[in-house]
């Protein structure tokens, strides 16, 4: 068995994972990554598919220069040259008719659209401006519940529903009411960026940072144990191609899972209240359609957010942002299908009701040669978020210096890959904190 | 050598799909389970190692 020896080791080179790693061994800490597929980035990079470059799970910087991992970037000194293109802010679809809102007071003038009279605009606002800027409601009823409380108005609850789907891919009545807007508040006003070959280009310059230096990024190596002994964590048995390795460690990093985190560790390790709040995380399901199109089926480049329809609320076309993405005349369209309840549904009955929305917001699909491209099932070990947005996250694990990372523990206010780096950056910190090179 | 993929793990998330050199892996959604083209596989074993829930094994 080989054996090896560093400061930390991180199983798994997702973005949370690397801005970890990138903080730490830029800092002096001797860094191993361990990644079990051949290419870097999880759930946050961009791959080449019959002539298509498409995302795996993350499309863009959704927090604009401020985003976690283009900070963790900055702070490391790591390569930030390259070109970012901003998806500008979607058109709407309200009873037959696309309107571009103001780039700041979008949501007001949506409510002011669809209010009976300005009685109930003013109410409304009143009452989302209060929590908004005030205190945000109880995490004790889902935004949905909330909602309903504030109005009766069925279009400002679709309205406020299809941005929740944007926001953390969950519906309204899924997701705890005082984080959905600690999200809401975090996210508003922000650009959304896509580097010049997606995200690919921040987890390869990332990874540039930490091989020179002395960082090790170790690809087709599948860690099978986390070395425990008295309440401490002591280091990484792994399998790759030259066969078994041992990894003694001060710190290990777990960025697959806090389920997983538990499994390889053992569950002896944990007291029993942890163990039960790791079984009870759910992860985010859904249905993600890719379609491809002779010339676009849209031509407003932020998209279009629609709220009659009955699965898909966003739709964007990415080729309008990047026509490097997609072979010539060609377009590429991605929409997400968030299903109404988490668990139970058919898939497939979730893809024929998709499959009506595009034909019903896009008439000329089929006249301009559409094509389902990929139809994608996030679920399991490959969710489009290992946990829903709640306000216990805890990236400390019962075990000392075991550490997870990655999106089922984004702190508090944070969605899906930035909120995931900005758990890398909070632990890297902790850990310079508590153990000096 | 050849592939076989175990329907029961099988997500259907096609990351498998995306790493495959000579596209031939499908995951069709009648069933949101992957299958493969044998014509078309070359048995460069690579979706192996891509595959999340381990659901591909050498045949």
């Amino acid at each position: 068995m080989e054996k090896k020896n560093c400061d930390v080791v991180v199983i798994g080179s997702g973005i949370g994972g690397l801005c970890a790693a990138a903080k730490l061994s830029y800092a002096g800490y001797k860094t191993i990554v361990l990644e079990r597929m051949p290419i870097l980035g999880g759930r946050y990079t961009y791959v080449d598919y019959k002539g298509y470059h498409v995302k795996r799970g993350v499309p863009a910087l959704y927090y604009g220069q401020r985003d976690p991992s283009l900070i963790t970037l900055k702070d490391v000194h790591g390569d930030v040259d390259f070109e970012m293109r901003q998806i500008p802010s979607p058109k709407w679809r309200i009873g037959g008719k696309d309107y571009q809102l103001p780039e700041k007071g979008g949501l007001w003038h949506l409510i002011s659209l669809v209010s009976r009279d300005k009685q109930e605009e003013e109410k409304v606002i009143a009452e989302l401006r209060r929590v908004f800027t005030w205190r945000e409601p109880s995490d004790q009823i889902t935004f949905g519940e909330w909602l309903l409380g504030a109005t009766d108005n069925r279009t400002i609850y679709a309205i406020l529903n299809s941005w929740c789907v944007q926001v953390m891919g969950a519906n309204a009545n899924e997701v705890a009411a005082g984080e959905s807007v600690r999200c809401f508040r975090n996210f508003t006003g922000t650009q959304h960026l896509i580097p010049q070959n997606g995200l690919k280009t921040i987890i390869e310059s990332l990874a540039k940072v930490i091989t020179s230096r002395k960082g090790e990024l170790l690809t087709r190596v599948k860690a099978h144990k986390i070395l425990v002994r008295a309440g401490m964590a002591k280091g990484v048995e792994a399998r790759g191609p030259d066969g078994e390795l041992q990894i003694e460690a001060k710190v290990v990093i777990s960025n697959i899972g806090p389920k997983k985190t538990v499994e390889l560790s053992g569950e002896q390790h944990f007291d029993r209240g942890y163990a039960e709040e790791v079984k009870a995380l759910q992860p985010l399901t859904g249905l993600h359609l890719f379609v491809t199109s002779n010339g676009p089926l849209y031509d407003w480049p932020g998209g279009l957010y629609t709220i009659e329809t009955q699965r898909a609320v966003v739709w964007i076309d990415w080729t309008l942002i990047w026509p490097e993405f997609s072979p010539k005349g060609k377009n590429l369209m991605s929409f997400y299908l968030k299903p109404e309840h988490r668990f139970g549904y058919n898939p497939q009955k979730e893809y024929e009701i998709g499959m009506a929305d595009l034909v019903a917001t896009f008439p000329r699909f089929k006249e301009q040669g559409g094509e389902v491209l990929q139809a994608r099932h996030y679920q399991g070990e490959w969710p489009f978020a290992r946990a829903l947005p709640s306000s216990e996250r805890h990236q400390k694990t019962p075990v000392e210096n075991l550490y997870n990372v990655g999106d089922a523990v984004n702190p508090q206010g944070w969605i899906g890959g930035s909120g995931a780096a900005q758990s890398g950056r909070m632990v890297a910190e902790d850990i310079m904190k508590r153990n000096k090179v | 050598m050849s592939i076989k993929i175990d329907q029961s793990k099988c997500i259907g998330c096609c990351v498998c799909v995306l790493s495959c050199p000579t596209y031939a892996l499908f995951v069709p959604w009648e069933t949101f389970q992957c299958i493969v083209d044998r014509d078309l596989c070359n048995q460069c074993l690579e979706c192996i190692d891509y595959c999340p829930t381990d659901a591909i094994e050498e045949a």
